[in-house]
């Protein structure tokens, strides 16, 4: 019995495949597919029943009833998504590359001159030109066996961004991904960035509605692998319209003595659950990871984080901090695993969260797993509301209440945001993070 | 000879850090060993009172005409070899009374003479407090936790006042401390000073050696002992500094 | 400050440590009246026929009964054993003595009274432990209560669960099965279909125990399984301080106990309720050793009122246990103390559950966990403000110390949060014996033993203060026999 046949409404892939048929695959690539097909048959969309999943529902999205296959190119070819118009962060002057409902838009994007030997192409144009790192890269690290998923998204991979960066290439600007989306479907973007020996870049991986704000769903999967020495800025915003769905899982492969910066950023969508999973495979990695979510409305956040320390000599430094109001509701759940030989380990989580109403809800679950001994970890969480005597200080000092309170909530997250090190991306994230009517002082203190 | 460092090479993760030191002290003597920040000071005091980690490379150092560098570090201590930390460890949950007691009762064991009872411990505690101005409350709180600067260093003087040592390496014990909080440090290292034990003194200011006058000084460099010479050394190196190091050949340390 | 390289010296006293030996493993040669393995309905029946219980009382065993054997076993703890056959246990055993059951002390079995002054409990009153109270249950039935006339004075039951469903079946029927219903999980089902016996307090309204109650469990027989009932209830204003303690022979199969206890606190009552643990951990390799699947929880009825579970930790194969408190009345409190410690092969999953419902509820965790030679060592908690728990507070720290690098430490808070009035904080933290803080013991003269002992009893300190005196001196040396006798 296949665990969909509970979603009425959603075919089981295989045979969906076949009828989509994603005509002009390689081989290697259809095989993929179908094995990616096969196991979410095997496995179904995650149930609440699942330890992972005890706090997150997606029936949601099975009611919802989305074609999986996303959009098809006669679909596409019919209203041309030129209406489709893209406000890049004012002042960032990136390299850019923008997909429109999981498909490159060379219209948006602005690809630049890129250093030598560096690639940032879409994934579909590299793969009808062969390129063999793309080959390789796919499916490396983001394996899809028990991870429905991943299973999806592999199935109908369609297009994203490949990011090549070879040995001690440094990009200056940054690297900016955007997904756009405005059609009811389901797309299945996918990123895969490649830092060898010694690189360094900073990656902005962005999803936003287009102009119609539509409901949709975005189920991502990105693949990054940092060799010996690599650095890595990567800030992940999720913005999408609020009717949206977006689900996501982004794996992250560290070599000798590489640094990891991840930002996370989730405030759009209805539902998100983004699970982002680092590997310290090798000996003297760092990896920080920061987050940042707000839920307002009826929205629902799901963060979950696994750090596998491997290899001896590794850090890593977690912080995520959430702003629940209205009828918001947020999960994080982070796992620590420190493995045997991963001895001299310093691993430091922390979970904070801020309720600013009655109905709003928090559920998270800070893990610490660990099989080594001479090891230095630490996690903490967090809830609980604005310091009231902070709140009277700014009252005192001639604020409104709501005023007040903004304020202190956006102060509470501004240690991350500003660790951000982009101001126009941390300004316009400050502003999508709580509703309009927070700060106009609907709400009493 | 009380204690004989010869030839002394150590070395720490691999990276040497003593490069042949020589020294010897003779019963009721006090040494003062001063050198630049880095300069291997901690390291000898560690080296003598057997921290793991710190590996000798050559050389000999004999206590009491013994072996010192073939015991184990609770076995120095019992001989009488005192270490006063430049940064002394707290310890959670264990009552600061009940620790000097059981460190006591060892060595006192060791030494054959009868373990004391809680009342001839207690008594003792209070008359060492007493004469090192030690706030008593101190004493039922655990093991340095949250005690100030000030307050482990005289912890530590104490620690030596309760458990009478031979041999006791004071490594900056005066730092940290109050003007006050010093002339008692001092006063209580003077009226522990006999024929029969010594000190080393490891410091960076002359103002502890005005109170606790030394019979040598030793000016360690790069590992090794450049200088050594009667209390007017450390006077003229107050006035100089260390500066002279870097011209004088026959101080110029190893590691650069 | 400096970071040495790993002392080998550490390796070889840590060994020391994990050779320790097992005090009271030895085995009583007292004739058995036991049930033939296996579990059906004719065994409940017979169970309850046993203990010439009313029919209701057989009833709700068959109801619990019928339940479980739909159930399956519960498989998400951190924790790894071959399955348990529960057709080879028997589950019922019961010391054979003279016709009918003893009427005073002096009519216990000697060999029996012998039995517990081994085990440091001795019965009679006279050489007892002063100001407290005893129930002694061996196997499956209490053999002795101490005390019992005095407290009886001050309107305070406090006898075995047989005793109380015979004498006090009001009280009894009025309770069980309230905080932990039947159905509850797996273990606590099972245990509502076979209980043998326990002990039952209860202190009524305004009254403050004046000694210690006090149950100790002694598993002997082969082959059978531990299924006591405790229940305690303390109505309005009442105060009582509750000491549990365990011991099992070594034996090489592995035994199961999977026990409920069950704490009732109203309006402004106070029940302290404190463990320590030392089931027979079976050997070095992992061999025998109890199984210890326990359900206890406590329901904070009463506003202002108060439970408090203190365990510590030191014995069974596998600990499986989550003392809970159910914070119903506005302004109760919860607390949670706890010492674990695994070595060998030990596994343990443990930790808590503090529900908060009433207004202003707080509840305190404070979780100690120390892994040693190949242990396991898990602690679980769930916190949850409930949406009508204004006010509520959780402030919660677990601390794990590993000794050894083939051992385990793990945390896994769940933090449920649904009143933005609450504040609930959780902080942890792992890490190995200072090595800076053993050289500094040792640069005094400690041994390397010693140093261990000294610096995980400090670990442990804010839990052991939970315990009543007595107690906390038992729990020192039984920490310091995990770790080598030397504590004192
Ligand atoms: N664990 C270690 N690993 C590597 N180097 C070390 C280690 N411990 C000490 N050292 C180095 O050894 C040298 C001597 O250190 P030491 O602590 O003995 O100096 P010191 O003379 O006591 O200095 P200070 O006056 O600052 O106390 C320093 O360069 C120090 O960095
Ligand atoms: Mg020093």
């Amino acid at each position: 019995m296949t665990a969909l046949a509970a979603g009425k409404k959603i075919d089981p892939l295989l045979a969906d495949l076949d009828r989509d048929g994603l005509a002009g695959d390689p081989d290697w690539l259809a095989k993929l597919r179908r094995r990616a097909a096969a196991s979410f048959d095997a496995h179904g969309l995650p149930t609440p029943k699942q330890e992972a999943w005890k706090y997150t529902d997606l029936s949601a999205i099975r009611s919802r009833g989305y074609r999986w296959g996303g959009i098809d190119a006669g679909e596409r070819a019919r209203d041309g998504g030129d209406s489709i118009e893209h406000t890049p962060f004012v002042g960032l002057d990136p390299i850019s590359i923008v997909f429109v409902d999981g498909v490159f838009a060379e219209r948006l994007s602005d690809l630049g001159v890129a250093p030598r030997g560096v690639r940032i192409v879409s994934i579909a144009d590299a793969l009808s030109r062969g390129e063999s790192w793309v080959r390789e890269g796919l499916s490396a690290l983001a394996h899809f066996e028990d991870r429905s998923l991943v299973a999806l998204n592999t199935a109908y991979l369609r297009d994203g961004a490949a990011i090549y960066l070879p040995e001690r290439a440094v990009v200056e600007r940054p690297i900016h991904v955007r997904f756009l989306s405005s059609r009811e479907a389901a797309h299945h973007p996918r990123m895969l960035f490649c830092a060898m020996k010694d690189a360094e870049a900073t990656l902005i991986e962005d999803y936003a509605p287009g102009a119609d704000r539509p409901a949709y769903y975005n189920n991502a999967v990105s693949e990054l692998s940092l060799g010996a020495n690599a650095r890595l800025r990567h800030i992940r915003i999720e913005n999408e319209a609020s009717a949206a769905h977006h689900t996501a899982t982004v794996q992250v492969l560290q070599r000798a003595h590489s640094r990891y910066q991840g930002f996370n950023i989730s405030v759009g969508a209805s539902l998100a659950r983004i699970d982002t999973n680092v590997a310290l495979n090798e000996a003297g990695s760092e990896a920080e990871l920061w987050g940042v979510y707000s839920a307002f409305g009826n929205r629902h956040v799901d963060n979950h984080t696994f750090v596998d320390h491997t290899e001896p000599s590794c850090t890593s430094r977690e912080t995520y901090k959430g702003i629940l109001g209205e009828r918001g509701r947020a999960v994080f759940n982070g796992r620590v695993l420190v493995r045997p030989d991963a001895q001299k380990t310093n691993a430091v989580q922390r979970n904070q969260n801020l309720l600013l109403s009655t109905d709003a809800r928090v559920d998270t679950k800070p893990e610490l797993e660990i099989y080594a001994d001479d090891v230095k970890c630490a996690h903490g969480a967090t809830v609980g509301q604005l310091d009231p005597a902070a709140l009277f200080y700014l009252r005192s000092r001639g604020l409104g209440v709501a005023e007040a309170r903004a304020v202190l909530s956006r102060a509470f997250v501004s240690d991350v945001l500003d660790r951000i090190g982009q101001e126009t991306i941390a300004k316009s994230l400050a502003l999508a993070l709580m509703p309009a009517v927070e700060a106009n002082g609907k709400e009493q203190a | 000879m009380l204690l004989k460092i010869e030839n002394l090479n150590a070395s720490v993760a691999g990276e040497p850090i003593l490069n042949g030191i020589d020294l010897d002290v003779g019963a009721g003597q006090v040494h003062a060993v001063m050198g630049p920040n880095g300069s291997g000071k901690s390291t000898l005091a560690h080296v003598l009172s057997g921290r793991p980690g710190y590996e000798v490379t050559e050389g000999a150092v004999t206590f009491e005409g013994d072996d010192l560098l073939a015991l184990e570090p609770e076995e120095r201590a019992r001989e009488g070899v005192f270490l006063g930390f430049q940064y002394p460890v707290e310890i959670p949950g264990v009552n600061n009374n009940y620790f000097l007691k059981a460190a006591l009762n060892a060595i006192r064991k060791h030494r054959g003479e009868e373990e004391l009872d809680a009342f001839d411990f207690i008594k003792l505690m209070k008359e060492r407090a007493a004469l090192m101005e030690l706030d008593e409350s101190l004493l039922s709180r655990a093991v340095n936790e949250g005690f100030s600067g000030g307050e482990k260093k005289r912890n530590e003087i104490f620690q030596m006042a309760v458990l009478d040592p031979k041999l006791a390496i004071l490594d900056e014990t005066d730092s940290g401390l109050d003007i006050d909080a010093l002339r008692v440090v001092a006063t209580g290292i003077n009226k522990l000073r006999r024929d029969d034990n010594a000190i080393i003194l490891i410091t960076h200011y002359q103002r502890l050696l005005d109170y606790v006058q030394p019979d040598f000084v030793h000016v360690l460099s790069g590992g090794r002992i450049v200088k050594s010479g009667d209390k007017t050394l450390a006077l003229d190196l107050e006035k100089q500094g260390y500066a002279w190091l870097e011209t004088s050949p026959e101080a110029r340390p190893v590691r650069s | 400050m400096e970071t040495p390289r790993e002392p080998v010296a550490v390796d070889a006293a840590l060994n020391e440590i994990v050779e320790q030996e097992y005090r009271f493993g030895f085995v009583s040669d007292i004739e058995a009246d036991s049930a033939p393995p296996g579990l059906s309905e004719e065994i409940v029946r017979f169970i309850s026929a046993k203990k010439e219980e009313p029919e209701w009382l057989l009833e709700w065993r068959l109801a619990a009964y019928r339940r479980w054997i739909r159930m399956v076993e519960p498989k998400w703890a951190h924790v790894h054993y071959p399955p348990i056959d529960f057709q080879e246990i028997s589950y019922y055993s019961a010391p054979k003595s003279k016709e009918d059951a003893p009427k005073s002390l002096d009519e216990v079995d000697p060999e029996l009274l012998e039995t517990f002054e081994k085990l440091g409990i001795p019965l009679s009153e006279r050489a007892a432990l002063a100001g407290v109270a005893v129930d002694a249950v061996f196997d499956s039935v209490s053999v002795a209560t101490t005390f019992k006339d005095k407290l009886s004075d001050l309107g305070i039951v406090f006898c075995s669960f047989s005793e109380a469903v015979r004498n006090h079946p009001d009280l009894v029927r009025k309770y069980l099965g309230t905080v932990v219903p039947p159905g509850d999980n797996f273990y606590s089902t099972l245990n509502s279909a076979v209980f043998s016996d326990g002990s039952f307090a209860y202190i009524p309204e305004g009254v403050q125990c004046p000694m210690e109650l006090s149950t100790y469990f002694r598993i002997n027989a082969a082959k059978t399984g531990q299924f006591e009932r405790t229940l305690l209830v303390a109505d309005k204003g009442a105060r009582v301080s509750y000491l549990e303690g365990c011991t099992a022979p070594m034996r090489d199969e592995n035994q199961l106990h999977a026990a409920v206890v069950e704490l009732i606190a109203l309006e402004d009552a106070d029940i302290k309720y404190s463990t320590v643990q030392n089931w027979y951990p079976g050997d070095k390799e992992g061999k025998g050793g109890i199984y210890n699947f326990v359900t206890k929880r406590g329901a904070c009825r009463g506003a202002r009122s108060k439970i408090s579970w203190t365990q510590v930790e030191t014995g069974s194969a596998i600990t499986w246990k989550y003392p809970g408190c159910l914070l119903i009345g506005d302004e109760s409190v919860g607390e949670f103390y706890s010492v674990a410690m695994t070595n060998n092969k030990q596994q343990a999953d443990t930790g808590t559950k503090m529900i908060h419902i009433g207004k202003n509820t707080r509840s305190t965790i404070l979780s100690k966990g120390i892994s040693a030679g190949e242990g396991q060592n898990a602690y679980r908690g769930l916190v949850r403000i409930q949406k009508g728990a204004e006010g509520a507070r959780n402030y919660s720290q677990c601390d794990s110390l590993l000794l050894g690098d083939r051992c385990g430490a793990h945390t896994f808070p769940y933090l449920e949060v649904r009143n933005e009035s609450s504040t609930v904080e959780h902080e942890a933290s792992t890490s190995k014996i200072g090595e800076d803080q053993l050289f500094y013991c040792q640069s005094r003269g400690l041994s390397m033993e010693d140093a261990v002992s000294m610096i995980v009893n400090g670990f442990c300190k804010e839990v052991l203060r939970e315990l009543p005196m007595e107690f906390a001196v038992e729990a020192q040396k039984l920490l310091g026999v995990s770790l080598e006798g030397a504590v004192g």
